[in-house]
């Protein structure tokens, strides 16, 4: 069965590797862009008052709403701290469905780090009419839609 | 939105199957019938579907027609994704950069 390439994003910051890794996970609430990507504000019409990354291996990444309601976007599989990250993507999804994003930090000779994203694992979620229930939900299900897409291809 | 479409159509398990075939490459409609339990014409009734939502297109060879498959609507999802991420980067950038000089911003708020 043929795979989804991974979606690959690569960006240099002008910081060492160290300095870039804790400013994504540890303040990962304080520069994720909330207002226009998360759930609540794509289906429900709402910006969530916070998002959190919890440190460590197991650690949730998840959006609070202002009503106290919660989405969980996925949990923490790997910490190397300074150096890679890597965590599951599944709103709304069971663990075998999950997607999957590595985030790598690697030291340039500048000094600056080059934060490389891939995002990947598309085949995993075989689920897709049911997902497909609740497409027209925002953003979300385009995330399961592709996923589901990607199942099938 | 032309994947809305996609995913619908996909929705049925057979066609689906019909649809990962043609990932190896472009094939004539008997030689992908072969490989199902159905009938040709039935065969011939998903490609048809797939056609409508723009995931195959075909070409007369001959007598025989052959199908392919074409990219746009996963390419269509492949960019909204892309831009989440790209949106999501920039924002970590521009507030880690500027986060002070001394590259140790961690302590402080945005």
């Amino acid at each position: 069965m043929g795979k989804i390439a991974p979606v690959e994003k690569t960006i240099e910051v002008d910081r060492d590797p160290q300095t870039a890794f804790e400013f994504f996970t540890t303040r990962f609430g304080d520069w994720w862009p909330k207002a226009t990507h998360s759930v609540g504000a794509d289906s429900h019409g709402i910006v969530p008052e916070r998002v959190l990354m919890e440190p460590g291996v197991g650690g949730h990444i998840y959006e609070v709403l202002p009503d106290g309601r919660e989405f969980i976007w996925g949990r923490i599989t790997v910490w190397e701290t300074g150096t890679r990250l890597v965590f599951s993507w599944q709103i709304d999804k069971p663990d075998e469905q999950a997607t999957e994003v590595e985030v790598t930090f690697t030291r340039l000779e500048s000094g600056r780090t080059r934060v490389q994203l891939t995002h990947r694992n598309w085949e995993n979620d075989p689920r897709g009419s049911t997902l497909r229930d609740n497409y027209d939900e925002g953003w979300d299900p385009v995330v399961a839609a592709y996923a589901d897409l990607a199942a099938s291809a | 939105m032309a994947y809305e479409k996609a995913l619908t159509v996909l929705s049925d398990p057979t066609r689906r199957a019909v649809f990962e075939k043609l990932r190896a490459g472009p094939l004539a409609v008997s030689a992908l019938a072969k490989d199902f339990p159905v009938s040709r014409p039935a065969i011939s009734q998903h490609l048809g579907i797939l056609k409508g939502a723009g995931l195959v297109e075909d070409k007369a060879e001959g007598t025989r027609r052959i199908y392919a498959i074409r990219t746009g609507p996963l390419e269509e999802l492949r960019d909204w994704l892309d831009s989440f991420w790209g949106e999501a980067l920039d924002a970590y950038k521009t507030a880690l950069e500027n986060e002070g000089d001394d590259g140790h911003g961690q302590d402080r708020t945005g």
